[in-house]
């Protein structure tokens, strides 16, 4: 079931950027920035965020005029998170003054990120905007589902416009669950700390808030104990705690074998990895 | 006479920088420098730029080789991966180059059957260079040693064109050597300590004795002194060293069995690498060293 949503969520990505793919290629005039958008693009599709982000400032510095990747970067910044209200701004603006398929995409990007945040308002104004755009088949799909659940929790925004009403009635037959998942599926959000088993959690926010501030970072290894055991604590649950039994008897010759050192900001340090005494139960995990 | 005579100078050079400027020599400079500066994933990206501005198809192949080249060395397998699909539909004809890469970007993604299969592809491609073979019956056994079939590995090497005596010796080495058997570890680990002595870690089991030890006389001491509070604390913390002495028992086998495998591995390998001559590209053109 995972690996059938995994599949389809992988196709999803695939086709829409093929389709940016072939936005840019038609947007594009002026050669120059060609390897550079196309790059862009490539990195996109391959989930790199920072590089497709820079290959984007690239692309736009070679053919300012190009809407394709500047909306592809913005889209991007939203994706790698972090300050994206910049980048949702310069999305409106593309959706706003558009009348392509890139700012259909455009529309539905900032109305699904205002979404997320929340801002029920904006993101009506603009998933109305990628709807009646339209666009690809695929991103229609998506943003008149998008809207759809808009209008289901707040159908105030809408009162006024049966003919969009309508129109979202006839569309209903091509939002397969699957696509109203992908759609619909709060932004990815980095839950490292949090998603620890708890009794972990609980012992190394105690350790880290009063035991640490006294006696100091005493570690020799990286990562830290405290920091090995919040992984081994993610990864393998209750074998966190034998696991960092296991690193706190070997520290000593961990230290004295001096195989893999690693400069840190302080002092040398001694890699000892999590994946150098889990791999065999990693090894059994994917038989 | 001579305004005309600077004139043409200057049509001269104005043209020299407008060519030097679009020359794609600049972009491989600066791919090659990166590599030389060990950003690897930096120099990938320079070298698929540098395949995408190339119009013939020959040559973009060989760029999209160099950036796979480099995504492994940044420890990207899965990127050098997803580039090669793109080497293998431009250019074809660099067939044993790519399948060499393959098979490296299989091993270090711990394939090891799909490693033996491109490794087996030079083999057996008549096409394929005589320092290729020698190069991929390495990597061949390398990955049927891993895999656990020490007959295959053996074989693998007899393969090569010339014979690498040092690379059979390690994996004769290997075949005499025993494994730890994990389990035994677990068992032995029982008892605090015992676990990593059976690996040869005296000094690991010596801590764990000791800490056992403290920590069981803690519980017995507060348990006869009535401090119920401190001995369910003991309790606990004893509870976690001993169920690590277990944990490290089979750890420390494990990790036994997997150095004792490195140790083979990199003996078969012997220092045996390739690189693409930079200066050539986009013609590949490898350089050996065994």
């Amino acid at each position: 079931m995972r690996a059938a949503w995994n599949r389809f969520r992988a196709g999803v990505v695939r086709n829409l950027f093929l389709s940016l793919l072939g936005v840019l290629a038609l947007a594009r005039q002026a050669p120059a920035g060609a390897p550079a958008a196309d790059l862009a693009a490539d990195l996109f599709a391959e989930g790199r965020w920072p590089a497709c982000i820079r290959e984007c400032a690239r692309a736009c510095l070679a053919e300012p005029e190009q809407p394709a990747p500047r909306v592809l970067g913005a889209i991007a910044r939203l994706r790698a998170g972090g300050r994206t209200a910049a980048a949702l701004v310069q999305l409106e603006q593309v959706a706003v003054a558009g009348t392509n398929g890139l700012a259909a995409l455009a529309a539905f990007e900032a109305g699904r990120a205002r979404w997320r945040q929340g801002d029920a308002t904006n993101a009506f104004i603009q998933a109305r905007i990628a709807v009646r755009l339209g666009g690809q088949p695929e991103l229609f799909a998506r943003s008149s589902c998008l809207l759809s659940e808009i209008l289901r929790k707040f159908p105030g925004l809408g009162k006024e416009d049966d003919a969009l009403v309508q129109t979202l009635e006839t569309c209903r037959p091509l939002w397969t669950s699957a696509l109203a998942r992908e759609v619909l599926a709060p932004a990815a959000v980095p839950t490292e700390a949090a998603s620890a088993f708890p009794p972990v959690r609980w012992i190394v926010a105690l350790y880290r808030a009063n035991i640490r501030p006294a006696i100091g970072s005493r570690c020799s290894l990286t990562p830290s104990c405290s920091e090995y055991f919040l992984q081994a604590g993610r990864e393998h649950t209750l074998l966190a705690f034998p696991l960092v039994a296991d690193r706190l008897v070997r520290e000593p010759g961990v230290v004295q074998a001096a195989e893999h050192p690693v400069l840190g900001p302080e002092t040398i340090r001694y890699a000892d990895p999590l994946a150098d005494h889990d791999f065999w139960l990693r090894a059994k995990g994917t038989k | 006479m001579m305004k005309l005579r600077h004139l043409l100078m200057g049509f001269w050079f104005l043209w020299g920088s407008a060519a030097l400027a679009q020359s794609p020599g600049l972009g491989t400079q600066l791919a090659n420098e990166l590599a030389a500066d060990r950003d690897h994933a930096g120099a990938a990206l320079e070298y698929r730029r540098l395949a995408l501005a190339e119009p013939g198809a020959e040559a973009r192949g060989g760029f999209f080789w160099a950036s796979a080249f480099e995504y492994l060395r940044a420890a990207d397998p899965v990127a050098a991966d997803r580039i090669l699909n793109r080497v293998e539909a431009e250019a074809p004809s660099l067939g044993s180059k790519t399948l060499l890469l393959r098979t490296e970007v299989a091993l270090a993604s711990r394939k090891w059957d799909e490693a033996a299969f491109f490794a087996e592809g030079i083999l057996q491609s008549p096409g394929a260079a005589r320092e290729e073979k020698n190069m991929a019956a390495r990597r061949y056994a390398v990955a049927e040693l891993r895999a656990g079939d020490l007959p295959a590995a053996r074989a693998g090497l007899q393969r090569a064109p010339d014979p690498a005596p040092p690379a059979l010796a390690a994996v004769e080495t290997y075949a005499q050597g025993r494994d730890k058997k994990p389990w035994l570890g677990g068992v032995l680990g029982l008892v605090p300590g015992f676990g990593y002595f059976y690996a040869g870690e005296w000094a690991n089991g010596f801590r764990s004795v000791i800490l056992n030890s403290l920590f069981i006389f803690g519980m017995v001491n507060t348990a006869q002194h009535d401090e119920w509070g401190a001995f369910s604390a003991i309790t606990f913390f004893e509870i976690t060293w001993y169920t690590g002495s277990i944990y490290g028992g089979i750890d420390a086998s494990q990790r036994y069995n997997r150095d004792r495998l490195d140790q083979a591995a990199t003996g078969v390998n012997g220092g045996a690498a390739f690189a693409p001559d930079a200066l050539k590209l986009p013609l590949v053109s490898l350089q050996f060293s065994f």
